[in-house]
């Protein structure tokens, strides 16, 4: 594990997600979706809702089975792997909804983040997750059962637990969702530091679009389960036909 | 009246201990997987001949235990790998439906290879006697199975609440599917805990074995049923429901034994079934249980 050593440019990209077509009872969801995402690259994901971008990141991490498609990770395919060994190749997601473990303790959480990697020893686990509660602010909290924090601070948690193992592909599904604007802006800030140390690729989405446009690198734009638009956040934010199919109400200023 | 109340209390303990580890051998599989083993019974008695056999080609008792947990532990295994695991996305209906199958073929295969006569498993003569302390008599074996249960059960507690293991099982008993989005392997969760449950089930069965001295194929259902009575009177979903509720059991029958006539003893079984159905009525969750959420 680890990532690759630093100056070395991967020739592939770290996730690939090429010609995804899935089906949901005669419903196209997605109609052949190409991405890539590079490595420490951050692609956030845009469209109204139903246009396909929870489908394609559940294709991605293996909650769903597309149709027709791969999925590639540096290169490697993995479209055939179980949704466990696509988390030991290094592929950790987020959920809309959380999905914390609510008998376990806050640490207890954070530490499933690191069941993907066998054997580090267990001195290294407990550094990791110390130093991933003190990231979040939430050592004060550690010994407590995740079920009686804020729902803020069980957001923290869950973004604590996707960074922990420092995977190399980070799926973000509305991290964003529910968190007030001091939350959103400590959350953008632990994604950067994040991918400034150890250079994750991340696939976001999310509705706070300002939150999107500030710490996306490339923009996709989905429509109907075909790619509209690619392109970085200030094309995408300027371009006619993402506003008219889903900007409706562009930001008058971008946030930098 | 001090030492009688005395004596029903010791023997209630220790029999408890043992209903104890039978429910928490039991109530660990329907943790993680949702459903109750029928087929836990079965391991039981195979643990029973297991004992008979090595006993019978002239091995020394201490070696016919050591064969026999051996022996339990990989059944254990054994059933989990090539009875469970093909149905872990099952609902769990499936795997109730499978336990019963299971214990059914354990069972026709016992008849088959045993017959149904009951077969001798032997006990050393030390473990059984009775000695006076104060006028409450208690067995080397009393004592045995007391400590044997709290060593099992501090063992486990450690390892369920303090080791990467620990952590691994309850979340996969939680939410199997978010687990394995981290990298939890629910087949690999899945043999793990029918392995812990046959180390228990080989416990049980040492202190079941010496206690009573015969096993017969049809010996499987009692133990399944004190452990099933045992879990719905202490509750599912913790280590102490279990717990609580086997200890409440053997103290519950021990109390009939000593108080009950002789011919309203044979509806012992009656009484600890209607116990079950008050406290299914006024507590469903169960004494010191909690509610649990099947998988959905």
């Amino acid at each position: 594990m680890g990532s690759p050593a630093a100056g070395r440019t991967s020739p592939a990209p770290a996730l690939s997600a090429l010609g995804i077509e899935k089906r949901f009872a005669g419903v196209t969801a997605l109609d052949g979706v190409d991405i890539e995402v590079g490595q420490g690259e951050t692609l956030g994901l845009l469209g109204p809702n139903g246009s396909g971008k929870t489908t394609l990141v559940n294709c991605v991490s293996g909650v769903v089975r597309p149709n027709a498609g791969r999925v590639l990770i540096d290169g490697i395919e993995i479209g055939h792997l179980s949704r466990d060994r696509r988390a030991r190749a290094g592929l950790i997601r987020t959920y809309q909804n959380l999905r914390l473990f609510t008998d376990l303790t806050v640490a207890e959480n954070i530490e499933v983040g690191l069941l993907a990697q066998r054997g580090r020893p267990r001195e290294q686990r407990r550094n990791l997750v110390r130093r991933s509660l003190a990231e979040q602010g939430l050592e004060d909290v550690a010994r407590l059962p995740v079920s009686e924090l804020p729902y803020g601070a069980q957001k923290r948690v869950e973004v604590a637990r996707a960074l922990v193992s420092e995977p190399k592909v980070l799926l973000l599904d509305e991290p964003g969702a529910g968190l007030g604007s001091s939350e959103t802006e400590l959350l953008s800030e632990a994604l950067r530091s994040a991918r400034s140390r150890f250079s994750c690729a991340m696939l976001m989405i999310d509705h706070n679009v300002n939150l999107i446009m500030g710490l996306s690198d490339r923009i996709v734009v989905l429509s109907d389960g075909k790619v509209l638009r690619s392109g970085t956040p200030a094309e995408i934010a300027g371009d006619p036909e993402v506003i008219s199919v889903y900007l409706g109400q562009v930001p008058q200023k971008l946030p930098r | 009246m001090m030492v009688a109340s005395l004596q029903v209390i010791v023997d209630g303990l220790s029999i408890g201990s043992t209903y104890a580890l039978l429910a928490l051998g039991l109530s660990l599989v329907f943790s993680v997987m949702g459903f109750v083993n029928f087929a836990y019974g079965s391991l039981i008695v195979w643990a029973g001949y297991a004992i008979a056999v090595t006993d019978s080609v002239g091995a020394p008792y201490a070696l016919t235990i050591l064969v026999m947990v051996v022996f339990t532990v990989v059944l254990s295994i054994a059933m989990g790998r090539f009875a469970f695991r093909p149905f872990i996305t099952a609902p769990p209906a499936t795997l109730l439906l499978t336990s019963f199958g299971v214990a059914l073929a354990l069972q026709a295969v016992a008849i088959f290879v045993f017959g149904e006569a009951p077969r001798h498993v032997p006990t050393p003569p030390v473990l059984i006697e009775s000695v006076s302390v104060g006028g409450v008599r208690i067995s080397l074996l009393q004592i045995l199975a007391l400590g044997l249960s709290v060593i099992v059960l501090v063992a486990l507690n450690l390892l369920i609440q303090r080791t990467t293991f620990g952590i691994e099982i309850r979340a996969a008993a939680e939410d199997s599917k978010a687990a394995q989005l981290m990298g939890v392997r629910p087949p690999k969760v899945l043999l793990v805990v029918f392995a812990i449950s046959g180390v228990v089930a080989a416990v049980v069965a040492f202190v079941w074995f010496a206690r009573i001295g015969t096993v017969d194929p049809r010996a499987d259902l009692t133990p399944t049923l004190k452990a099933f009575i045992a879990v719905v009177l202490g509750g599912l979903g913790t280590i102490r429901g279990p717990v609580i509720g086997g200890l409440l059991l053997g103290l519950f029958e021990s109390v009939l034994a000593s108080f009950l006539t002789t011919n309203l003893l044979a509806f012992q079984s009656a009484f600890a079934f209607g116990l079950v159905i008050l406290v299914l009525i006024l507590r469903p969750q169960g004494v010191a249980g909690r509610v649990v959420e099947l998988a959905k």
